[in-house]
């Protein structure tokens, strides 16, 4: 469940940069998850209702924009965006997405797909 | 007074304090050529056993200090301990993984300069510690054949972000049943590169080849 200190830290960046800029009240908090994360946007929603609770961001809207993973290639030399072939099995789909999308082999290495960034918020602030 | 709706630009990387705590620990470590290995894997797949094996083997060549990470508990800690290892304890409390901030506060508690190698036990879990670096230079995840033929494709992308597997318990093997091969199979689905080795902590087969392997 590292969902709920990861949406505490949305929480608290969120607060900071509110209180930095006269924020009465944040509207919306825009994250990007990558793929190649162990973060769940359903999770780390409900965890960022309950840590925002009581502060200025309570209320707000997460809006999470997942991002592609990416991968690099030691077979075929492809780097690029990660696929999920809709062609195989599914109890061997699990593994797709880290598979080569070229060449099917997985001598891949991740590069992409890692990133847990907190773009930025909307508020309501007060004209000083 | 009139409010208005504006963005405020923040693009921080909420792993970047993890990360950053990570590699001040991996730059301690390397300072004192101490090898730092993460054990990660699910409840009860032998981690403190193959950490107590590896011990046995290990104590009289090198000073060994063991970082023990559990929800409340010292008991692990202890049973590495009695193998005449210095031992850390961070009590995680509710959290489900070891960040590499922890490390750091148990790096402070000892004096670090006088190990060679440091065992970390993660806390039992296999997914949340595979997502946190801590400064090590080897990430390992260790399985067992009494976690059913699945674990692999329920967990692949653990299995992807470590360094090297380690199948434990394989002296159960053929009493369970238990097709060893196919999860090695599944593993190279997962990755056709990563080291994996086959051991029983308990008996100790193959054990010599991870010591080879970890250059110790
Ligand atoms: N037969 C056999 N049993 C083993 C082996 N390795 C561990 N065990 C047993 O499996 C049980 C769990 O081992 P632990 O080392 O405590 O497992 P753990 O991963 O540290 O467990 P947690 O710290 O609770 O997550 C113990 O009863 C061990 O004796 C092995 O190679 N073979
Ligand atoms: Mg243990
Ligand atoms: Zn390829």
């Amino acid at each position: 469940m590292h969902e709920f200190s990861a949406a505490l830290s949305i929480v608290e960046t969120a607060v900071q940069a509110a209180k930095e800029n006269n924020v009465s009240k944040v509207k919306a908090v825009n994250v990007e998850v990558g793929e190649f994360t162990f973060l769940v946007p359903e999770q780390l929603e409900f965890n960022f209702e309950i840590a925002s609770r009581n502060s200025v961001v309570e209320g707000a809207k997460l809006q999470i924009t997942k991002k592609k993973g990416a991968l690099k290639c030691d077979d075929c030399g492809f780097e690029g965006e990660s696929q999920v072939d809709t062609d195989i099995p599914s109890q061997i789909a699990v593994f797709s997405p880290m598979k080569c999308p070229k060449c099917k082999g997985s001598s891949t290495e991740i590069i992409g797909g890692k990133e847990f960034i907190i773009t930025n918020i909307l508020a309501e602030v007060t004209p000083a | 007074m009139s409010e208005k709706t504006v963005s405020i630009d923040i693009k921080k990387d909420l792993f970047g304090a993890n990360e950053e705590a990570a590699s001040k620990n991996a730059e301690v470590f390397k300072k004192h050529g101490i090898v730092a290995i993460d054990i990660m894997g699910s409840v009860g797949t032998g981690k403190t056993q193959l950490i107590e094996a590896l011990c046995e083997r290990l104590s009289e060549k090198y000073p060994i200090l063991m970082i023990a990470g559990d929800l409340a508990t010292r008991i692990d800690a202890d049973r590495v301990g009695s193998h005449g290892v210095d031992t850390v304890q961070i009590n995680t409390g509710t959290a489900c993984h070891l960040d590499a901030r922890m490390i750091r506060v148990a790096i402070d508690d000892t004096d670090i300069s006088k190990y060679k190698v440091v065992f970390i036990e993660n806390v039992g879990n296999l997914i949340c510690p595979a997502g946190y670096s801590l400064g090590v230079g080897k990430k390992v995840v260790v399985v067992s054949v009494t976690e059913g033929p699945y674990m692999i494709r329920k967990h692949p992308l653990t299995i992807k972000r470590s360094d090297m597997v380690v199948i434990n318990k394989i002296d159960l093997a053929e009493v369970l049943d238990f097709d060893v091969d196919a999860l090695e199979r599944d593993i190279r689905e997962v990755d056709a590169n990563l080291p994996v080795f086959k051991v029983s902590s308990k008996i100790g087969t193959g054990l010599d080849k991870l010591i080879e392997y970890l250059g110790l």
